[in-house]
């Protein structure tokens, strides 16, 4: 009973906190663990009990709980993939539990033709979708066509309508892509492909589908309740786990839920009475969470990056160095105990961590631009930036340095926000804030009409640079409206180097060079809790992002 | 009906005597004309959230559905699938249209919005339901009480309860319930699992503070009829107090509680956005956060639109059922 007391009366400081949080100025130092990098890296997660494969319990119902809402379960429709996407479909290919590269998925096996034009996929023997029809070339063969088709407005096609220039169904298991230039982040692209049942797809229609998905996954669809939970029934006739799974087979329990939780109160309570046996941890809850000994604790990496963006188009931003003073002036460590509760580690360079091409030579490198308030100030003065009239606000022929940040409307933002306008006030910036919707700084990155903004990225794969800062992207995604021939030219390299080690090096030569024009301000990578009930489910593994892996995972009978 | 007609001796001449001429009854023209005011209202009001929506909702719904990395080309594509690349007038004239074959359009995931409207619909139906018994069972006792003990210790100590309740907000009430009905005691699950007892919390933390103002207004309301000569009469001929309130006071009361319970909906419909989320009840309210989280025009105007049009419903029903227990009010 005890860490039950303790949480509630967390629950009431949490309110009087917010209470008074909407009296002051939110960025004060808050009382949360700031974890190593070390620690972060080592989240990877043994089993949490381990029973002989035969003595392992099966039946019951494991349930996790997430945030947000249903998603759409037509793959050629959707941009996010959730965890219901993942229980009821597979991938030709999948990332290593590490993300170092890519295991078979319903692909055995794959070769790239000698120009990298084409790939030649060899599919499994067994597999079938839980229709019972078969995973062959044809079926592969007739997701690729509708992924690549432009005329359904599928997000896939933006990049396959114009790459994939044929799909060969050659026999019953082996298939061929080919493509119109090499292009190397195909895998990381393919991982996130879902194939449906081609019989199934046509006999609901696209409208349908959604509501009644059929893949190869380890789970079949038994309810969908929009905006409240997804449950699954185990696909008995399932085989072909991946290879980070011991259990290639069924799973073990007899059902599967993933509820939709909106409040991060419910959330955390949910998983304290049990209702819940997997869910993340809201910062605020972490204390508690360690207090129980019934709750394990994993700490995973986001993918991509929470940044600091300059309109590079916008006068001074133009100056390589008025972006370089702003990189001095900004602390990581305040804005990170500040904004994002002490769950997020500084990153100083391009890529995080947990994405393909990261290199520590380059964070390392990247890293000597920190917070440094007399280089900050010895910068702008050097561009004659200096307070003329005594007002702290630096001036330079009668222009004021005084812009407009725009940034989400969540908490965590608004922190951020607050925190990075009382930094650069240090230095004589004036920074006005303004919360808009996400997709309003969109808008504006796309028009050109911001200064400056705080977002964030996300993607495994390096190919989100060309996305972010290529120059064919000013006017859509690249929202600093960056432009550098040189650039442009070793991320068009990058993105058609097929071979991992040589694509490392490219991207490598793009990370130096983003590092020294600083378009952006790299600023934070979130670092997250997963928390389990480990009196109640065994069998668990989570990978370095603290995504959880339920292939081998079980009820521990009461 | 005729004897309430007739009882009007003075004033109404003319439309007494066109009343008579016409083959429908005076309450059946009244409903008519009631019903034919909200339609009108009904379709001012779609023409007028269609506008809003569009004119004042920050960010374009097209970049919120190409996600992170897509090319100018695909949100043209996109922009086009919604219907969105039409003028104004167009996209409102073809969602009328559409309205009126049942169909309001489909949901940024592609889903139809009539469908998921009405898979929504019973659980917050339930939910107002419930409130609305729970805070009429609980307020009008307890407003009732505190008329009987007039500022003595019991009305007092009621008056200080029904403040409080009105007084916190529905979000704290329901996670107070939450921490310590849940979690603490485990008697009833944090999260909805589809059994009638999900629905016991987010009652009680809906119906608490309607309970507090239902019981205000019913105490107000009898110590005002306690004063009528009606009542004087009634004491008068040697009935006991306690009749008085229950036989006289408390039915005379229930008229201004039914028109106050048709303006309440629209204050549970609100309320239910709060609660729901926090219970993971799958209602109106849920599905209205999560489309303005996705920022899915299509799905919050049809939310939009449904909960005004069940408002003006539910307001046309009180109208209507309000001569039949107040005589007194019929063809005024």
């Amino acid at each position: 009973m005890k860490p039950r007391t303790h949480f509630v009366t967390g629950r009431l400081l949490l309110i009087l906190s917010l209470a008074l949080a909407a009296c002051s100025n939110a960025a004060t130092a808050l009382p949360t663990p700031n974890p190593t990098a070390t620690e972060i890296l080592s989240a990877t997660l043994a089993p949490t009990a381990a029973p002989t494969l035969a003595s392992i319990p099966h039946g019951g119902r494991l349930i996790i709980a997430e945030t947000g809402e249903f998603p759409n379960l037509n793959p050629f429709l959707t941009t996010w993939h959730s965890s219901p996407h993942s229980a009821v479909f597979d991938t030709l290919v999948r990332y290593n539990q590490d993300y170092s590269g890519f295991s078979p998925g319903l692909a055995e096996k794959w070769e790239i033709g000698p120009d990298n034009l084409s790939v030649t996929f060899t599919l499994r023997q067994n597999a079938t979708f839980s229709d019972g029809t078969p995973v062959d070339a044809v079926a592969i063969k007739w997701n690729l066509d509708r992924y690549r088709d432009k005329t359904i407005a599928s997000p896939a096609s933006d990049v396959l309508g114009d790459l994939l220039t044929d799909v060969k169904a050659v026999d019953e298991r082996t298939v061929v892509l080919e493509f119109s230039k090499p292009y190397a982040p195909l895998f990381d692209f393919l991982n996130i492909l879902e194939m449906a049942s081609p019989t199934a797809f046509e006999k609901w229609g696209p409208d349908d589908f959604g509501q009644h998905p059929v893949g190869s996954g380890p789970w079949v669809i038994k309810e969908i309740a929009a905006d409240n939970h997804v449950l699954f029934t185990r696909n008995s006739a399932y085989a072909w786990g991946p290879n980070s799974a011991d259990n290639k087979g069924a799973p073990y329990p007899e059902e599967f839920e993933v509820k939709y939780v909106l409040n991060d109160d419910a959330m955390y309570a949910a998983l304290e009475t049990g209702e819940v046996h997997i869910t993340s941890i809201p910062g605020q809850f972490l204390e508690q969470a360690q207090k129980n000994p019934n709750i394990g604790l994993v700490q995973g990496m986001g993918i991509g990056e929470q940044y600091f963006g300059f309109n590079t188009q916008h006068p001074p931003f133009d100056n390589k160095n008025i972006r370089l003073a702003f990189a001095y002036a900004l602390n990581r460590d305040e804005i990170i105990l500040a904004g994002y509760q002490g769950q997020a580690r500084p990153i100083y360079g391009p890529l995080a961590p947990t994405e393909f091409g990261y290199s520590e030579a380059v964070e390392t490198e990247a890293s000597q631009v920190s917070y440094d308030l007399t280089e900050a100030k010895e910068l702008l003065a050097a561009e004659g930036w200096t307070d003329t009239d005594g007002d702290e606000v630096l001036d330079k022929g009668g222009s004021k340095m005084e812009f407009r940040l725009i940034f989400p409307p969540d908490d965590a933002a608004k922190r951020v926000a607050e925190t990075v306008q009382s930094q650069l006030a240090d230095v004589g910036i004036k920074v006005n804030l303004v919360p808009e919707e996400v997709s309003v700084i969109k808008d504006e990155t796309v028009a050109g009409t911001h200064e400056l903004f705080l977002l964030y990225f996300g993607l495994l794969d390096p190919r989100i640079l060309s996305f972010l800062f290529h120059s064919d992207n000013i006017g859509s995604t690249n929202r600093t409206r960056f432009s550098n021939a040189e650039l442009d030219k070793l991320l068009e390299a990058a993105d058609a180097e097929m071979n991992p080690d040589i694509r490392k090096q490219k991207v490598e030569a793009v990370l130096r060079l983003l590092i020294q024009e600083h378009p952006f301000i790299p600023m934070a990578v979130l670092t997250g809790y997963t928390g389990y009930r480990k009196d109640l489910v065994g069998g668990l593994k989570f990978d370095k992002l603290g995504s959880v892996l339920v292939n081998d995972a079980y009820l521990i009978p009461k | 009906m005729r004897t309430s007609s007739q009882s009007e001796p003075v004033g109404r001449p003319l439309q007494t005597a066109l009343l008579k001429k016409h083959p429908l009854s005076p309450m059946t023209i009244y409903i008519l004309r009631r019903i034919f005011s909200s339609l009108v209202l009904s379709l001012a009001l779609v023409i007028v959230v269609f506008i809003l929506l569009r004119m004042s909702i920050p960010g374009d719904p097209a970049l919120a559905f190409a996600g992170e990395t897509y090319s100018p080309e695909l949100v043209e594509r996109i922009r086009h699938e919604l219907g969105m690349d039409k003028p104004l007038l167009v996209q409102l004239g073809l969602f009328l249209w559409d309205m009126l074959h049942g169909d309001l359009g489909f949901t940024t995931l592609r889903q139809p919005v009539t469908a998921r409207l009405l898979e929504a619909l019973p659980v917050t139906f339930t939910l107002a339901l419930t409130t609305f018994v729970y805070s009429l069972s609980l307020g009008l006792p307890l407003g009732v009480a505190a008329a009987y003990w007039r500022n003595r210790w019991i009305d007092n100590l009621i008056r200080l309860l029904s403040v409080f309740s009105i007084s916190m907000p529905t979000f704290w009430i329901g996670l107070m319930l939450m921490w310590w009905v849940s979690v603490e005691w485990g008697w009833l699950p944090v999260q909805s699992d589809g059994t009638w007892r999900s629905f016991i919390l987010p009652t009680l933390t809906l119906g608490t503070g309607a309970a507090a103002g239902m019981g205000r207004l019913a105490r107000a309301w009898i110590l005002e009829i306690l004063s009528s000569a009606h009542v004087r009469t009634a004491r008068a001929k040697g009935l006991s107090e306690f009749w008085v309130v229950i036989r006289h006071a408390l039915r005379n009361a229930l008229i201004p509680v039914v028109t106050v319970a048709g303006f309440q909906i629209g204050g549970l419909l609100g309320g239910a956005v709060i609660t729901e989320g926090i219970f993971g009840l799958s209602g109106l309210g849920t599905l209205a956060i999560n489309a303005i989280r996705h920022r899915d025009y299509p799905l919050i105007q049809g939310t939009v639109i449904f909960a005004c049009i069940v408002y003006l419903l539910v307001n046309l029903v009180v109208d209507v059922i309000y001569p039949i227990i107040d005589p007194r009010v019929r063809l005024s």
